[in-house]
């Protein structure tokens, strides 16, 4: 404390008034209070100091090797996820779920048996008639585990005996923005942490260099918003917020130096605003401070690691071709796709996509062709370029939306065009990579893709789900904030132990 | 409860609700007697008899409750007999104490502050032993000294183990659940319902109900039924307010019953043990974390902080694999386009090979990695995933990797000079599931 003067030492005359305010008596009384303080922290973790457990860790060491949380619970399976979130809630009975008894009850009304006073949107509760509207859209099976795919999905269907397939999600919410933080934070309300804090906070960077959570957001969709708070922190630190790249030919700006600054004194520089952080830090005590010095450590560590990384210029053509041409056009769904396997290539944890433009309340065939076209090709180039490279087997692939879409029309129905309200008592999601056993299908709906007949699997089954798969028992995760422990599950969710290879 | 009446149990039970009250009074007495001598106040003065009456009489009620409840024989007679003999000892020094310094017994002494000063700190003095072994009886004699912060006895832990194998099932596993859970009331001084689980004759005795434990037999044994029971049911184990066990220490005393037929210096590796029980086992000695590894349960060395600090200098990402198991998960990724020289990368690894048993999964991919660098990192036996692609390897390189005996996964792509003279020195690794060679010279496919 007593050196505050030579680490504020102003030419100022303002901010030397403020140095004066360090005078004896505020320095007697905040030393004071510290040595309190600090006899007061002995006291508390008298249990560690006097136990038997060694405890001999230092605490720079404990943050990279040893996080003291005691995770992982147990072997994990996967070292890194990417979450392809398609936003607005996919239709399943265009693309994976097939109804071909639904042909024969075209326009039919849904029988109240099938519904059972099921809530439904203010979109289409006013609605006279609930006609039930069959796909147009053909399916066909493939590969050896004959998986049904519609054909919206070419590329996909070449690659099913890698996937599978949950026909039976169930989530809570039926309007997007509840739904979607659901899904990514485990409430409806805002204010949880999502998927990928939880994973920082609780199991750490792979790479100093860049953010544990990155996530992206592809500039050919469009639709229904989304939230900084998907990707937000909650209540855990601060620093474990994902961080949002711009769709875009600069996915993080400012990297560059500005005209006329070589930057060789930049170092320099964030050591003296650490030093004064650190003095903030130490009479505020303020978390955000940690933060925000993290943060600005990170930034200067990304100046250097990110323009490797966001500089397509080497990958080679067929990689391109793979993925699609729309891959050599930054921001896209699949040149983001190709930019999260390079970010998983180089230890970033969790790689959250967001596709919009799901959300088909009109024109449902031709809006799912139209998504289907940006986004399928990619979907399974990504799945054979972590194949090839190795990194299936310790990497998480996530496909799905935030709920499903209902059989009957919202709006008119006619022979080849319909639409179609949110759903959320049955869809479809994929998982694929690490872990998760190849080439099935799980969960049943009944004949009109409205209930789930066998093996649901709600959202938060899903989360505990992929907890488990990066070696945490969901139920064991947890943070205390205001008086309570949160969990990502809240208090629900069972791992689903059938599709775990 | 044999003979006795209800009644007198119901009211013996009052007695370590009344105790507080004559230790409150008496104390308060000493206080009032000692402030009274030094303030020199009237109402210091007065309040004396008054404290002390009270203390004497609450005494006496509570050696009555005292008596009442030690019927019940719950308890060791030794320790009940030091406690039953000092309480009375109080009682009577108290209400000696009272007469003193009411000048009842004026005549006979005359009444000075020495006088009371003392029968007062006699009677404190008494009141602290009686009110420990009264705690003894209830709590246990080691309740007392249990967090003591020093002086502790090391070498009441167990003999270290490395296998689940070496675990003597009682000793490892079913004793500290039983002193955990069971021992603060069945134990050699207290003991309830007659049981103690002090010793293995003790554990073979049983209770007033007859045997505990019927070795081979947990589903007849009386101890594993009671803790089975409705937790509502009046027979529950342990009572309502204590902990009571969990499934899997249940598990773990069922097994010990059943499988290793109650015996006490029974090993786990001397019985068969069915798989699930194997992992439960190991968590239990806090061998690994949630799940079997791959069957193999051991514990990696220790690692020392310097190695780490080391290896956190050269960028060395390490990762336990599960949580205090010092098994690690280490990768190496080139940073910022730079990739370390291969004198970089020798020093690196030959830090590495001296935490070579801890290491199960390595991934250096992007560093130049070459066959020199093999030759160290074939020592790392204990590896079963290893990262290698994009590096500088060739088929000499992997001659050396035949020795990674565990290896499961093997990750070659972008090597361009390996050839199938590989796949043939890496096939007689039976345990290889996934071996990944895209963008090498490979042409046969292998899985």
């Amino acid at each position: 404390m007593c050196d505050h003067h030579d680490k504020l030492r102003s030419n100022n005359k303002d901010l030397q008034q403020v140095e004066k305010m360090f005078d004896r008596r505020t320095f007697l009384t905040k030393t004071s209070l510290g040595f309190g303080a600090l006899a007061f922290g002995s006291l508390l973790n008298a249990d560690k100091a006097w136990s038997n457990v060694k405890n001999n860790v230092k605490p720079d060491l404990e943050m990279f090797s040893r996080n003291g949380l005691g995770l992982p619970h147990h072997v994990p399976k996967a070292k890194r996820a990417i979450y392809l979130f398609q936003s607005g809630g996919p239709s399943q009975m265009e693309l994976f779920d097939y109804k071909p008894k639904l042909r024969d009850l075209f326009g039919q009304e849904l029988p109240d048996s099938v519904r059972k006073g099921q809530r439904l949107t203010g979109m289409s509760a006013d609605q006279t008639s609930l006609p039930i509207a069959p796909s147009i859209i053909d399916f066909k099976q493939y590969g050896e585990s004959r998986a049904w795919v519609s054909n919206a999905m070419p590329y996909l269907s070449e690659v099913v005996d890698d996937i599978c397939f949950i026909k039976s999600m169930q989530t809570d919410a039926i309007n997007h923005d509840p739904a979607i933080t659901f899904f990514q934070t485990g409430s409806q309300q805002p204010g949880r942490p999502s998927i990928g804090s939880w994973l920082s906070y609780g199991l750490g960077s792979d790479n100093e260099n860049l953010p544990t959570f990155i996530s992206l957001i592809s500039k050919n969709g469009g639709g229904q918003p989304l939230y900084a708070r998907l990707w937000g922190n909650g209540f855990l630190p601060t620093e474990h917020q994902g961080v949002q790249f711009r769709s875009g030919k600069d996915p993080v700006l400012y990297l560059t130096d500005p005209e006329n600054y070589d930057g060789h004194d930049r170092r320099n520089m964030l050591d003296y605003l650490g030093k004064l952080n650190d003095v903030q830090n130490s009479f505020y005590g303020d978390p955000e401070i940690d933060a925000r010095m993290s943060q600005y450590e990170m930034a200067f560590r990304m100046q250097t690691s990110i323009p490797e990384i966001t500089d397509m210029s080497k990958e080679p053509d067929y990689i391109f071709e793979m993925y699609g041409k729309d891959s050599r056009d930054p921001g896209t769904y699949a040149a983001n796709c190709l930019l999260g396997r390079k970010l998983l290539e180089k230890g970033v944890k969790f790689v959250q996509l967001y596709h919009q433009g799901w959300d088909q309340h009109i024109g449902c065939p031709a809006g799912v062709l139209g998504n289907a076209k940006k986004t399928d090709q990619a979907n399974a180039a990504l799945i054979k370029d972590l194949k090839q490279r190795g990194m299936f087997e310790d990497t998480l692939l996530i496909w799905g939306g935030e709920f499903g879409r209902t059989v009957y029309s919202q709006g008119k129905l006619t022979a080849s065009d319909y639409g179609r309200d949110h759903h959320p008592k049955a869809f479809t999601m994929f998982m694929a990579g690490a872990g998760i056993k190849p080439g099935i299908t799980y969960g049943e709906t009944d004949d009109f893709s409205y209930n789930v007949v066998k093996d649901p699997v709600h959202t938060h089954d899903f989360q505990a789900t992929l907890l488990h798969l990066f070696g945490i028992d969901h139920e064991r995760f947890t943070y205390k904030h205001q008086g309570r422990r949160f969990r990502l599950t809240d208090v629900h969710g069972h791992v689903v132990k059938d599709i775990l290879s | 409860m044999n003979d006795i009446p209800d009644i007198v149990l119901f009211f013996g039970r009052f007695h370590p609700l009344v105790v507080h009250l004559p230790i409150g009074f008496l104390f308060f007495a000493f206080i009032l007697e000692v402030l009274a001598n030094y303030q020199k106040k009237e109402a210091l003065q007065a309040a004396g008899p008054l404290a002390l009456f009270l203390g004497a009489i609450s005494a006496i009620t509570a050696c009555i409750l005292g008596y009442l409840l030690s019927l019940s024989g719950e308890y060791d007679v030794e320790a009940l007999d030091r406690h039953f003999w000092f309480g009375i000892a109080t009682t009577c020094f108290s209400i000696l104490a009272w007469l003193l310094k009411t000048g009842k017994i004026k005549k006979i002494i005359s009444e000075s502050f020495k006088l009371n000063i003392a029968s007062l700190t006699i009677v404190v003095i008494l009141l602290s032993i009686t009110g420990h072994y009264g705690g003894n009886l209830t709590h246990g004699s080691s309740y007392l000294t249990a967090y003591l912060p020093f002086g502790k006895k090391e070498n009441k832990t167990l003999a270290k183990i490395n296998t689940i194998e070496e675990a003597s099932i009682f000793t490892h596993l079913v004793n500290p659940i039983f002193q955990k859970k069971c021992a603060t009331c069945h134990n050699s001084e207290k003991k309830k319902g007659s049981f103690s689980l002090e010793n293995e004759r003790s554990i073979l005795k049983g209770g007033k109900n007859g045997p505990a434990i019927i070795a081979g037999n947990s589903e007849k044994s009386e101890l594993i039924k009671r803790v089975h029971l409705n937790p509502d049911d009046e027979d529950f184990m342990p009572p309502e307010g204590k902990t009571p066990l969990t499934e899997e220490e249940i598990k773990i005393i069922e097994y010990w019953i059943d499988n290793g037929h109650a015996g006490f210096e029974t090993k786990v590796g001397d019985i068969e043990t069915p798989e699930e029980m194997r992992i439960l086992i190991a968590q239990n000695l806090g061998l690994i974390g949630d799940q079997s590894f791959e069957g193999k349960i051991s514990l990696a060395p220790p690692i020392s902080n310097e190695i780490l600090e080391r290896l956190r200098l050269k960028n060395v990402n390490v990762r336990e694999l599960v949580a205090e198991t010092n098994q690690l998960d280490i990768s190496l990724l080139s940073v910022n386009n730079k990739k370390p020289s291969p004198e970089e990368i020798t020093e690196t690894l030959n830090e590495l090979s001296k935490i070579k048993d801890n290491i199960v999964w390595l991934s250096l991919p992007n560093n130049g990695i070459n066959n020199a660098h093999l030759k160290i990192i074939g020592t790392f036996t204990k590896l079963k995933r290893l990262g290698l692609e994009k590096n500088n390897i060739s088929d000499e390189g992997i001659a050396h990797l035949t020795n990674l005996k565990q290896l499961e996964s093997l990750n070659l792509h972008s090597n361009s000079k390996i050839t199938d003279k590989s796949i043939d020195l890496l096939s007689n690794l039976k345990g290889l599931k996934n071996l990944y060679t895209w963008q090498t010279a490979i042409k046969k496919e292998k899985n």
